[in-house]
């Protein structure tokens, strides 16, 4: 049996390998999709002060810091039992759609666009967020960049850094809003909206205009049929800082919806002997194993699961895209996977729009960002859509509010069991009779890229045992012999 | 570079021609409301400000939370918690305010433990 492996995956956040078994005569056996990276933050935070864990946890990533902040955060408020104050629950959501623009804005520009800008099979020297820079000129690249800036500046201005925010208070924000920085918001505000739009007429432009292109977004090579899951507002809307969780199925129907600690009602876990990831499903549906089709239990989160799970979006913009999309796929659910990219770029626009809908509304700079706290009531569950989806954060801790458990299930566990079936499929498609080259595998890379995985996130906890691997080469780089300890 | 955390930090006392005054009571970061310009370990949020490298222009202090000396230990400091453990202790008023400090391990050495000198064996 060959093997063929893609070591290390590019294009992503974090490390991962993907693994590719050929059967005797060259055609794909079998695809694995491993993440071979660890962190462990479930441990260290045992013994932490509840308050401490938002500043602290925003460090498992350095792009997508403020979703793990927002998520624990919120779990805070839980744990002293109280609800943000309506002053700090609008500086939340200004400063969390902030950050979905400039997460949003990398993904797509510099994890996504370039295989299709660049061309899916181009030379990977080419093939890369300069080498999309080259292609649609400097002058407009500079210019998206700069108004990257602004989200990530408003950001800063919220969060007290660009990077690792520490601005989190239970049932608060630690810093009132000036009235001048609300103005220098609004004029930031601006420039994101005019990127959301402008990366809309982009992905038309260079993606929707390319036949080949639209064959791919439209066929079965990149489909992965799966239930989804989302979060959304009183009227059915995407939202991301608080809504309800909902799941439909592959049809569209709901199944079933859920808000904080029932969510262990509804998500459970599989150890993986082959990954430090564990796999969710559907716990009231069981295990059916890494399959999609009608009846599966697994379920994908993330733009194209909330694209699917709420009937629109509260603004205009992004609205009248929604509608494009569902025209362009003749309705929903949609489960072409490359379709996650239009759906981020219609996420980054609606981001933007929140964004100057907040900062217009003078009254976010009222002084009641803080209230009294009194003894922690011991639990708390924080649910927010990430960029890349929905994420749990679950603390326990003593009357004190030291935490004595937590638990982190983050958007890329979620899309576990759909990520190996996108990139089984692709390779069962592009991989004949043994015949591979750098071209083909990138056309596998490219089934995982619209899941915007982040592997640094997903590593946080350890299975049931640490699968080990040992490789000892000679000097020359001759693999001599290779020891593990999982099968 | 070579700046510590307080030497660019608007709060600093010192930096407006005061003395800093004794720490008198120790506080969680949830306890209170903290004032827009007063030194927050002054007040008794326990803030690193002190012996961590100042390059982020006291960032966190701008919005109102204590340093945690992620920008690691300013020039000359071989173990990061062990500095920053002497620089609180030297500031608190009482002996027994330490005992009022939650989980001293994480807070002192948040960033820095894998290179302490905690736990690895003297040389011969």
């Amino acid at each position: 049996m060959q093997r063929i492996e893609i070591n290390p995956m590019t294009r992503l956040e974090g490390h991962g390998k993907i693994t590719i078994f050929l059967d005797d005569k060259g055609n794909v056996d079998n695809a694995f999709l491993q993440v071979v990276e660890f962190m462990g933050y479930e441990k260290f935070l045992i013994g932490m002060p509840i308050e401490e864990v938002p500043r602290t946890v925003s460090t498992v990533c350095g792009v997508c810091r403020a979703v793990h902040f927002m998520a624990s955060m919120k779990a805070t408020d839980e744990v002293y039992g109280v609800k943000p104050t309506e002053t700090a629950r609008k500086l939340r959501e200004l400063f969390y759609y902030a950050h979905y623009v400039e997460d949003h804005m990398e993904i797509i520009y510099a994890l996504g666009l370039p295989d299709f800008v660049c061309g899916p099979t181009a030379s990977p020297a080419e093939r890369n967020l300069v080498g999309l820079i080259l292609k649609v000129g400097v002058d407009v690249g500079r210019d998206v960049l700069k108004k990257r800036f602004a989200a990530v500046r408003i950001f800063e201005i919220l969060g007290g850094r660009p990077s690792h925010p520490v601005a989190a208070i239970p049932g608060g924000w630690s810093k009132r809003l000036k009235e001048e920085e609300r103005q220098e918001i609004l004029r930031y505000a601006d420039e994101c909206v005019e990127l959301g739009k402008f990366t809309l007429k982009a992905f038309k432009d260079l993606v929707l205009s390319n036949p080949q292109y639209v064959e791919l977004i439209k066929g079965d090579v990149y489909k992965v049929v799966t239930n989804y899951l989302g979060t959304v507002d009183e009227a059915g809307k995407v939202t991301y800082y608080d809504g309800t969780q909902v799941f439909v199925d592959t049809k569209g129907n709901e199944i079933g919806r859920f808000s904080g600690k029932e969510y262990l009602e509804w998500i459970a876990e599989r150890t993986l002997p082959w990954s430090y990831q564990k796999a969710p499903y559907i716990k009231k549906l069981g295990w059916k194993g890494i399959e999609d089709g009608e009846g599966t239990s697994l379920y994908s989160v993330g733009p194209l699961a909330r694209f699917n799970v709420g009937n629109g979006f509260d603004t205009p913009g992004a609205q009248e895209a929604y509608e494009e999309m569902v025209e362009f796929f003749g309705g929903k659910p949609v489960h072409n996977i490359l379709g996650y990219h239009w759906a981020r770029a219609i996420e980054l626009l609606h981001c933007a729009e929140k964004v100057k809908e907040l900062a217009s509304d003078e009254s976010i700079t009222a002084p009641d960002v803080r209230q009294e706290l009194g003894e922690a009531v011991g639990e708390g569950v924080g649910i927010v859509e990430a960029a890349r989806g929905t994420l749990i954060h679950h603390y326990k801790t003593d009357s004190k509010g030291i935490v004595t458990d937590a638990n982190i299930i983050v958007a890329t566990t979620h899309n576990k069991g759909p990520m190996n079936i996108a990139i089984k499929r692709a390779a069962e498609n592009f991989i004949k009779e043994g015949k591979v080259d750098e071209g083909i595998l990138n056309l596998v890379e490219i089934a995982y890229r619209p899941y915007d995985l982040c592997f640094a996130c997903s590593t946080h906890t350890l299975p049931g045992k640490l699968p080990v691997q040992v490789n000892i080469y000679t000097k020359d780089g001759e693999l001599v012999k290779s020891l593990r300890n999982f099968k | 570079m070579g700046h510590a955390v307080c030497e660019v930090c608007a709060r600093n006392p010192v930096l407006r021609g005061e003395k800093k005054k004794p720490v008198e009571e120790v506080r969680r970061v949830i306890e209170g409301g903290v004032e827009e310009e007063a030194c927050l370990l002054e007040a008794g949020y326990l803030c690193l400000g002190p012996v961590t490298q100042g390059d982020c222009g006291a960032s966190c202090l701008k919005v109102n939370v204590p340093c945690r000396g992620c920008g690691g230990p300013i020039p000359g400091v071989r173990d990061y918690g062990l500095r920053a453990i002497s620089a609180v202790a030297s500031a608190l008023e009482d002996e027994g305010l330490v005992d009022r400090i939650e989980d001293p391990v994480r807070l002192f050495y948040r960033y820095s433990l894998p290179g302490s000198m905690i736990g690895k064996r003297l040389g011969k």
